[in-house]
């Protein structure tokens, strides 16, 4: 059967067809959109998971690392070879050199990280050949000895010695006040003190002294000591075995004649050639010319013309050939061990001229040594740590107990057994409290053998007192221009 | 010469010249450099150019000329009694008196000890508590006495230098032909005659060459005093070589010493330059 289509239906197909071709066209649009939409829901979702997963990773990173610096900090490091740390001494032989080998062990015992290499030294060659040597070609000891004014403050100028300010402004109270000049330089300090020599001080044989006629306290005045000098020459004895006419040049008796004559600071002065002191003033020559009378009149021995003169003066003693000897704290250690026990030996001060106490002002330190450090290592710690060791009163008293001297720390004697001798000495060189530290007559290197060599010309009657001062006060100027 | 022989040349010299230089040369011409400063010997930083100052300085120095008629003095000892001695034990042991061979022995094993076991052989000697020579004479207080230091020394070089004296003056008299002392002898010559008239005039080169080199050596003598008397006393024993080192090294007047280096440095090659003219001409006129 069959049905004409009219137009108007045809119209009415033709246009639902139209709408449904256009909302055919439109369907399909609707249904990607939202399968896109579902799309990018899920990456968004993923990208969250990954931000998610990032910071998760992100954060064990940051827990590696601090698991890492843990591990770092609580892990104990592989072993590492000691540092070897060179240290001279002019410590080379006798008790000196046992005392200082015995502390050296001792460090090296209880700084298991550190070989301290200790090599002494005779002190001659050190300070003359070694030490500027080993510093003018690079290659210094990285710890050294040295004696205040000799070297140190040309090493100082010359950058080659380390800078232990800090350092010591902690340990301050460890030493006795006065003795700082020694190694302090334009307000830095670059050494711990540690071996003292301190010179006055008179020993007298009280035995040989009886047999005079005298007694030690009749040394009180310099015009009494004399005359025991003339006692002892009436009698055949020896004023001063330690004195002697050829070849040792007494610079300890000259040192304090000098002491006595103008007091210890202008002695320093002098030697210095500062505030317009100088050798060639009246009173210094009036002083050197004491000394000549000394040797002019025989009041010293030729005890010392032995090799070690130590030795010498033991036997003067021994044998009571001698009245007085000696000038310095470094005695008391060799007399302890080396003399009959009977011998009594007695310990004064030199006569000053005002006849002042240890304890004033006119005092001094004949020298001091010191431990400085070279400039030569990258970690300083190391070196300080050996200088805090060294200059300590623990480790001074080691030292101690070999050589009965003096050492700069306080309380290096506490709990040693004390000669008593040497604890008299102690005594008075505790009481002391406003030390100068001078260290050595011959203060400045460079004029250190001309002074030598001026006191033998004139012991041996080759040059007037006049003329020798004049030559030390030349080579002085020298040396200070 | 080809420049094959040249570079052969030049070659063999390597060696000696590896060492030569660095160690003998360079040194000579840093010594010249630092005579013309002042230094103290520490601190680069610390080295001044003065020009020739030092030198002008030497010329008016007291210690300078002290050093300088010291070393005279000593050269004046020294040179005749090592000569005559040497002179001596040569011709007897030339002409082959009783023990020769010991004599002999004796005179040269000083030659193989170095100057510093000499000087600690004579300190020992010298010792004023246990010296032989001290007690011998009874007078502590030898080497420490500036009239009797300086004899020490002179003896103390002397017996140093003796071996190798003898040893140079026998090869030269057994390098004069015998048949002059047979001729002479045929002639009625003594021996006195002899000696003076033949022996002595066929040595003279050899005389003026041992000469030369004893006063070199004077002009060197530094581990002698070193060990014995460290220049002193009183500069009494203080020679040039000793007063150099006490300048650069014990005063730490590096320019200074090193100016009194280069002096002596010129006061020796002066004397070789002289000595190897006098050996040429010698050997070209009799050996």
């Amino acid at each position: 059967m069959s049905k004409k289509m009219s137009r108007r239906e045809l119209l009415r197909l033709m246009g639902a067809g139209a709408g449904a071709a256009v909302l055919a066209g439109c369907q399909p649009r609707v249904v990607v959109e939202t399968v896109e939409v579902e799309k990018i829901v899920e990456v968004e979702k993923e990208v969250e998971k990954t931000v998610e997963v990032e910071k998760i990773v992100e954060q064990t990173v940051e827990v590696e690392k601090i698991v890492e610096k843990i591990v770092e900090v609580t892990a104990v490091p592989p072993p590492k070879e000691p540092e070897e740390i060179l240290f001279w001494s002019t410590k080379s032989s006798g008790t000196e050199l046992d005392g200082i080998e015995a502390m050296v062990a001792r460090f090296n015992e209880e700084n298991p990280d550190i070989i301290l290499n200790h090599v002494g030294y005779e002190t001659h060659d050190m300070f003359n050949t070694l030490l500027p040597t080993a510093f003018a070609g690079g290659a210094p000891p990285d710890i050294f000895d040295n004696v205040g004014f000799w070297w140190l403050f040309q090493l100082i100028e010359s950058g080659d010695v380390l800078d232990v300010s800090d350092w010591y402004a902690e340990n301050r109270d460890r030493y006795p006040p006065g003795t700082e000049a020694a190694y302090t330089h334009e307000g830095k300090t670059y050494a711990a003190p540690y071996h003292l020599g301190a010179t006055n001080f008179i020993y007298s044989n009280v035995r040989a002294l009886t047999d005079l006629g005298y007694s030690v306290a009749d040394l009180d005045t310099f015009e009494n000591m004399v005359e025991v000098f003339e006692a002892a020459g009436k009698a055949d004895q020896v004023a001063i075995p330690q004195g002697f006419q050829g070849g040792w040049n007494a610079t300890h008796w000259v040192s304090c004649l000098i002491d006595r004559a103008v007091g210890a600071q202008a002695a320093t002065d002098t030697f210095f050639g500062r505030n317009g002191r100088r050798y060639t003033d009246p009173e210094i020559v009036e002083a050197v010319s004491h000394f000549k009378d000394f040797n002019d009149k025989g009041y010293f021995g030729i005890g010392a013309a032995s090799e070690d003169y130590f030795v010498a003066q033991n036997r003067w003693l021994g044998e009571d050939l001698g009245v007085m000897f000696g000038l310095g704290s470094w005695n008391a250690g060799q007399i302890t061990g080396a003399v009959d026990e009977g011998l009594e030996v007695e310990i004064t001060m030199f006569p000053k001229m005002e006849d002042k106490a240890l304890s004033e002002t006119n005092n001094w330190i004949y020298w001091i040594h010191l431990f400085s450090a070279a400039t030569n290592r990258a970690d300083p710690q190391l070196l300080l740590r050996c200088l805090d060791a060294l200059g300590s009163a623990e480790y001074q008293q080691i030292a101690f107990a070999h050589t009965q001297q003096l050492y700069a720390a306080k309380g290096a004697t506490e709990g040693t057994q004390v000669h008593p001798l040497l604890r008299r000495l102690l005594d008075l060189y505790d009481d002391a409290t406003n030390l100068v530290p001078v260290c050595d007559i011959t203060i400045k290197s460079e004029v250190t053998y001309v002074m030598y060599d001026e006191l033998i010309g004139i012991l041996m009657g080759q040059v007037s007192v006049e003329d020798a001062m004049m030559h030390l006060d030349e080579a002085l100027q020298e040396s200070l221009s | 010469m080809t420049v094959r022989d040249r570079v052969s040349h030049w070659l063999l010299v390597l060696p000696a010249l590896v060492f030569y230089v660095p160690l003998a040369i360079l040194p000579i011409f840093f010594g010249l450099a630092l005579s013309l400063t002042k230094w103290s010997g520490l601190g680069i930083g610390n080295l001044q150019f003065i020009g020739l100052a030092n030198y002008g300085k030497l010329l008016n120095d007291r210690m300078f000329w002290g050093s300088v008629t010291a070393t005279v003095k000593f050269s004046m000892l020294n040179v005749p009694l090592v000569l005559i001695l040497g002179l001596i034990i040569a011709v007897a042991i030339n002409t082959k008196l009783p023990l020769v061979g010991a004599t002999r022995t004796a005179v040269l094993v000083p030659m193989a000890m170095s100057p510093i076991a000499v000087g600690i052989l004579f300190t020992f000697l010298m010792s004023p508590s246990m010296g032989l020579v001290t007690r011998l004479f009874k007078n502590p207080l030898l080497v420490q006495n500036p009239n009797y230091a300086m004899v020490v020394i002179v003896l103390a070089q002397a017996w140093s230098a003796l071996g190798i004296t003898v040893f140079v003056f026998l090869s030269g008299l057994q390098a004069i032909p015998h048949e002059i002392y047979e001729a002479a002898n045929i002639d009625g010559a003594g021996a006195f005659r002899r000696f003076a008239q033949i022996t002595i005039p066929l040595l003279r080169e050899t005389l003026i060459m041992i000469t030369i080199i004893t006063i070199i050596g004077a002009f060197k003598t530094f581990g002698l005093i070193f060990v014995l008397t460290q220049g002193g006393p009183y500069h009494a024993t203080e020679l040039l070589a000793y007063w150099m080192y006490k300048l650069a090294f014990l005063s730490h007047r590096m320019g200074y010493g090193s100016a009194v280096a280069i002096v002596l440095f010129s006061i020796i090659a002066v004397m070789t330059f002289v000595q190897l003219g006098t050996t040429r001409s010698g050997r070209a006129r009799y050996y």
